[in-house]
């Protein structure tokens, strides 16, 4: 018996000696670390990272949180113990709840003179709970080269019509960040009290043949059939920076995707300050570094959206391939957060 | 008539029959007698087709059958411990038979109220086995094997568990059964008194051959050596020397020498034991009362004991003189050779 | 039986307070949030749960793969049953104890195992993630064993005289297995698919692995609701559909495993294990070990073959990185492993503290508080571990806020680990102070010898073998640590989830290693099970 208990002994003997402090819990953590809180799809260059510890000799930590919803879902649920000191990544499509759940702590950078005034979302949060640091447009793209003969949709209502057939794939929005969005958009251009509410519009889109992926990647990836996707739908729902991308992956010239500017949705990012934090200084200066040049001229080639800082300049191949949409379509961040959960149901039932 | 001929199954390196032959004629019973290991049971599977034989072949009615399947043969077995079904009825398993010879629901019952009068269980048909005592289990196997009137009936220790009154009683009841319905029987025990009740004929099995076979007189007049002897319970078994012409136990002269001259021991059935005259003396050791005659236990002044089979008892611790009927005796071999008596 | 004395009174209030503070007041908290979501009675969640198409087809999906699981596991699983029940060869003991491995698994190594065989990448070629295929095939890789060791066990002490029998009544093998043996197993087979049933119904790792967007069980979507759309009502309402569900199966399951009990005459089961003889036998043999011995066996291979694979050949490359961090996790894989060794021995110390307490009192009370405690003890295995998780969750914030306490994710474990802990210890703690401290008495023990010699070992081996229990229960446990674990101490299964949810970034291979080190934790605590246990009590 002695000896058969071996096992066992070494390995509560191993977890006994292991025993050493609890595992650093980000409240618990030396000062001269602060934790960065954000989704899945975060990059950013080291060097710009060890700038800001350069700059104050504190590392910056990064927690990824899964999606963008689970990250926020997960700071709301560990509010009375925050797990990090700052969130970026809540977009306009779940900042109503963020905000409405009291998670973040107010504060006004100084540099927020030099962001783009039309991304502040002054109306839901005057008092700076949280800073826009980038944008995107969630858009149509289409392959080029299957558009030759045919011309790409030019407009949403483009898409109803029996020449785009089969053509489009668009994202699950329960499952996906600009599923979501797409559906905002088209929530915003045929409003429920019009004539021509949403729901018959995707009604006439289900009507055409539309495809629902679960995901982005799976969509552009694996559904469509321009740039590096390897499926067989010219229309997909992605970024407006996707050609971008395309075009500096590829080293190309000219990017093998194209751009329907009609319909997009806009999805700005904010960080904010976790109530709770231990370093709110720190945490205060991790926002303005977030918002700083160094950081934000990193954004685009990381990240492939904008940077919410004029000042900050673009990268080459963004000032050449880059489509910005002239009006894109948004929604009261407050309306989304109240009405969000019904929409994507009301969603879900049509195109089953 | 079945014919078992030369028999092998071996499992692994053990050899579990080794080359074992056996004839039954038809409406006759032959009782396998053996210790434990001996091969018994597994020769009552190769019979029965349940076990696939190494080498030799089984024979029914002059037909080789050791490649015809179990449920093909028409012979039923009974097994040690029963293997009633537990998830069915006393009627549920006696029916079993018949329902796979796809006799008819009336057919059945009928034969089913038969079969449980036959072995003494009349009306029992709806009892859950479980609730069944040893013998009534015992009663419903015989009946369950019985049912469909196999052309021969195979059992293996049938009263191996059960209490001795029961088993005295069954004793009786069985052979009577079998001779109302005329069955072929193979009977497998260990038991002496058994197999002497039951077989018409014994076949004495020893690590998985035949060593010895006849009727149940013969072998206890004329065992074939000192181990069958032992065996079938003849208790006075003693190694001679032969000096010149002289063969002796050490503590008496055997007069008559008859058998074999490779003979190593003398069998003296206790019968052949007379109390009272002689020229032999010994204590009386103990003392079985067997109902109208007794069992003596004598120890001999050498340290022997002999058992002699008397219609009187002497006091127990007396001395006595005794005899030998030398017509009885039998001389033997030591080590079982494969003739038969 | 007098009614307990006030020392098992006393006793009983350890096990009884410790269900009710972290089990039945949790369940109640889940209640009261999907019944009375604004605090007065609202079916508003419920009736979404029933009326939500979404929902619906999530109940639907989890209902048809348990049940093509459990065919699936019950069809794989018969035949090595049947040869392990009636055949005796060289190694039985030690192939029978490796195919059990695969049940004892924490069930992100077997999702790892499974997305290193026909993951993207995989050895296989094809890349079946995201598939129903890949959810079956990892539920029956991970159920056949319960198949060997239930039904294999029971079919031991079937007599095999009795399908003889059968034979020699006139029956064709098939019409004998049919009408014989069958039903005679139907208990056994009854009661093992009840459990693979609510084994793969509640599945929660190996879905949310492998299963993709498209495939989600209840467990999932109870996470789903929680950490993805924050809808804790919802949450709470499938939780409690789903725990009454499963309350209704196990007392199926209960009554079969009574009446499994009367059935048999329990009889030693080797005595009829007979050696494969003849190339028929002995090849169906040899086949059927060999294609389930692949199946089981198989796919741990390829994982640890995955953990050695690094771009230039084989090495430890994947080791090493342990101990560097990535993105896809806050600190170095490597802290898992020492996280989860605390946690699991924190654990341990709780469950066999309230596991044996309580298997003293379900021992020595036949009244209604050992036969209460006894059924209340079971509840959390009908509660799925996310529920529990999901429960201490939403109600750890009061009376004493423990939601920060790095007690919470031991405690979590502990009342998964319970009803294991209880069923081991149960037998020695109704064997001690009964016959057998007589027979001891009777064969001249004074008391003090008697408890000694007779007592403690028994009591000491019990003890043994709901460490090791709790240990191995601990180490894996993942649906209620994915509620509960903090980003900065993840535990092995949390550190493998994150690292095998971010293909791409180069961390499958750090995940594939982390697998092998808790497979061989496990391992080795379920090897201690193995060479303590007396007898072959099953589960």
């Amino acid at each position: 018996m002695n000896r058969s208990l071996l096992p066992l002994v070494v390995v509560l003997v191993a977890a006994a000696c292991t025993g050493r402090s609890p595992a650093p819990e980000a409240t618990t953590t030396p000062a001269r670390e602060i934790v960065l809180m954000t989704h899945d799809s975060f990059a950013a260059s080291d060097e710009v990272l060890a700038a800001f510890e350069d700059e104050t000799g504190a590392r910056i930590a990064i927690l990824e949180a899964g999606d963008a919803g689970t990250m926020l879902n997960q700071a709301i649920l560990t509010k009375d113990d925050p797990i990090a000191d700052v969130l970026y990544g809540i977009d306009n499509t779940f900042l109503g709840r963020g905000l409405a759940e009291g998670i973040f702590l107010p504060y006004e950078s100084p540099l927020l003179d030099d962001v783009d005034p039309t991304l502040l979302p002054t109306d839901v949060d005057p008092d700076h709970r949280v800073t826009p640091i980038d944008y995107g447009d969630v858009c149509i793209n289409y392959d080029a080269t299957f558009f030759t003969e045919l011309d790409p949709p030019a407009t949403l209502e483009d898409l109803v019509e029996p020449a785009y057939r089969d053509l489009l794939v668009v994202e699950d929005p329960a499952t996906s960040s600009p599923g979501l969005a797409f559906l905002l958009a088209t929530i915003a251009r045929f409003p429920e009290d019009s004539g021509y509410p949403w729901t018959r519009y995707w009604e006439e889109l289900v009507a055409n043949g539309v495809e629902i992926a679960p995901d982005w990647e799976q969509a552009y990836y694996g559904r469509f059939s321009g740039g590096s996707g390897e499926g067989d739908r010219p229309l997909v729902v992605s970024y407006a920076s996707s050609p971008v991308a395309e075009a500096y992956f590829g080293e190309l010239d000219e990017p093998p995707t194209g751009v329907v500017v009609d319909g997009c949705f806009r999805q700005v990012e904010y960080a904010g300050i976790l109530r709770g934090t231990r370093r709110e200084d720190l945490a205060r200066r991790l926002v303005d570094f977030l918002l700083s040049p160094t950081f934000q001229e990193d954004i685009p080639l990381n990240m492939f959206v904008f940077p919410a800082n004029t000042e900050a300049g673009l990268p080459e191949v963004f000032v050449e391939h880059a489509v910005i949409p002239g009006s894109p379509l948004g929604l009261d961040p407050e309306l989304i957060d109240a009405r969000r959960e019904e929409w994507i149901r009301t969603w879900t039932e049509i195109v089953r | 008539m079945l014919e078992v001929d030369a028999v092998t199954v071996r499992f692994g390196a053990a050899t579990a029959l080794d080359g074992f032959s056996l004839r039954v004629p038809q409406g006759r019973r032959v009782a396998v007698m053996g210790p434990s290991g001996s091969g018994k049971s597994t020769l009552l599977r190769v019979v029965a087709g349940l076990q696939r034989p190494d080498g030799g072949h089984v024979r029914w009615a002059g037909v080789d059958v050791t490649d015809v399947p179990p449920h093909r043969r028409g012979f039923g077995l009974m097994f040690q411990d029963y293997a009633l079904f537990p998830h069915r009825s006393v009627a549920g398993n006696v029916a079993y038979g018949l329902e796979m010879a796809g006799r008819s629901r009336a057919e059945i019952a009928e034969r089913v109220r038969t079969m449980l009068e036959l072995v003494g269980l009349p009306g029992a048909e709806d009892r859950d086995v479980a609730t069944l005592s040893g013998g009534e289990q015992q009663r419903v196997a015989l009946a369950r094997t019985l049912a469909p009137a196999p052309r021969l009936v195979l059992l293996d220790e049938p009263l191996g568990s059960l209490d001795r009154a029961l088993r005295d009683r069954l004793l009786v009841d069985m052979p009577r059964i079998f001779d109302r319905i005329g069955a072929t029987v193979v009977y497998v025990t260990h038991d002496r008194e058994e197999a002497f009740a039951v077989g018409d004929e014994i076949v004495v099995a020893r690590a998985g051959r035949d060593v010895a076979t006849g009727t149940p007189e013969a072998l206890w007049h004329r065992p074939p050596d000192a181990w069958v002897a032992r065996f079938i319970g003849l208790e006075n078994v003693f190694p001679i020397t032969r000096r010149g012409e002289e063969t002796t136990t050490g503590w008496w002269t055997v007069p008559r020498v008859e058998g074999t001259p490779d003979a190593t021991h003398v069998v003296i059935p206790p019968e052949a034991v007379r109390l009272g005259t002689g020229p032999l003396a010994g204590t009386v050791a103990d003392a079985r009362f067997l109902g109208g005659h007794y069992l003596v236990r004598l120890r001999l002044d050498v340290g022997v004991e002999i058992v002699a089979d008397v219609p009187t008892v002497p006091a127990r611790g007396s001395r006595v003189a005794f005899d030998i009927d030398p017509g009885r005796v039998v001389l033997v071999p030591d080590q079982p050779t494969s003739s038969s008596v | 039986m007098s009614r307990p004395g006030p020392a098992l009174r006393t006793l009983a209030a350890v096990p009884l307070a410790f269900l009710g503070w972290f089990f039945v007041y949790p369940i109640a908290r889940i209640s009261l949030l999907a019944l009375a979501p604004g605090g007065r009675f609202d079916p508003t969640p419920f009736a979404e749960v029933v009326t939500d198409p979404g929902i619906r087809s999530v109940a639907f999906f989890t209902l048809w793969q348990a049940v093509a699981s459990t065919i699936g596991t019950l069809v794989l699983g018969l035949p090595a049953a049947y040869v392990f029940a009636r055949y005796r060869f060289p190694g039985r003991r030690l192939l029978r104890a490796l195919m059990t491995v695969p049940f004892v698994l924490p069930t992100l190594v077997v999702a790892s195992a499974f997305v290193a065989l026909v993951g993207p990448g995989g050895l296989l070629g094809v890349d079946l993630q995201g598939t129903v295929a890949a959810i079956l095939l990892a539920h029956v890789f991970y159920n056949v064993p319960i198949v060997i060791r239930g039904v294999g066990a029971f079919w031991e002490q079937v007599d095999p005289a009795v399908g003889d029998a059968a034979r020699t009544l006139g029956a064709s093998p098939v019409r004998a297995f049919r009408t014989v043996t069958l039903p005679l197993l139907v208990p056994a087979l009854a009661s093992t698919a009840a459990l693979v049933f609510l084994f793969t119904f509640t599945s929660f790792g190996v879905i949310l692995v492998l299963g993709g967007f498209e495939h989600a069980t209840i467990e999932v979507e109870i996470w789903r609701q929680t950490v993805a759309f924050l809808r804790l009502d919802v949450a709470a309402a499938l939780s409690l559909t789903q725990l009454g569900f499963l309350a209704v199966v196990l007392a199926g399951y209960n009554r079969l495993q009574a009446r499994r009990a009367v059935v048999l005459p329990q009889r030693p089961g080797s005595r009829h294990l007979r050696t494969p003889r003849g190339a028929r036998d002995l090849g169906a043999v040899a086949g059927i070990l060999g294609v389930t011995a692949a199946f089981l066996l198989g796919p741990l291979v390829v994982l640890v073959r995955r953990a050695l694979l690094t771009p230039t050949g084989f090495g430890l490359d994947n080791f090493v990185a342990l101990t560097e961090r990535t993105t896809a996790l806050f600190v170095p894989p490597v802290e898992a492993i020492s996280n989860s060794l605390r946690f699991a021995a924190a654990a341990t110390v709780l469950a066999v503290l309230v596991g044996v307490t309580a298997a003293v009192v379900v021992a020595r009370d036949r009244g209604a508080l050992g036969r209460g405690l006894d059924l209340l003890l079971m509840l959390p295995l009908a509660a799925s571990a996310v529920t529990i998780g999901f429960g201490l969750l939403v109600s750890m914030d009061r009376p004493v806020d423990l939601r920060r306490s790095t007690l919470l994710l031991p405690i979590a474990h502990a009342l998964v680990a319970v009803p294991f802990v209880v069923r081991a210890a149960l037998p020695a703690m109704r064997a001690i102070g009964g016959r057998l401290r007589e027979a001891a008495a009777v064969l001249g023990a004074s008391p003090w010898r008697a408890w000694r010699t007779v007592e403690a070992p028994l009591a000491a081996r019990a003890l043994a073998v709901g460490t090791a229990f709790a240990f191995a229960v601990s180490l894996g446990e993942f649906g209620a640590t994915a509620f509960l674990a903090r980003p900065a101490a993840p535990t092995l299964p949390i550190a493998i989830f994150r690292l095998l949810g971010q293909p791409g970034r180069g961390t499958i291979g750090p995940a594939m290693a982390l697998s092998v080190v808790l497979l061989v934790l496990t391992v080795a605590a379920i090897a201690a099970i193995e060479t303590l246990r007396v007898g072959g009590d099953e589960l």
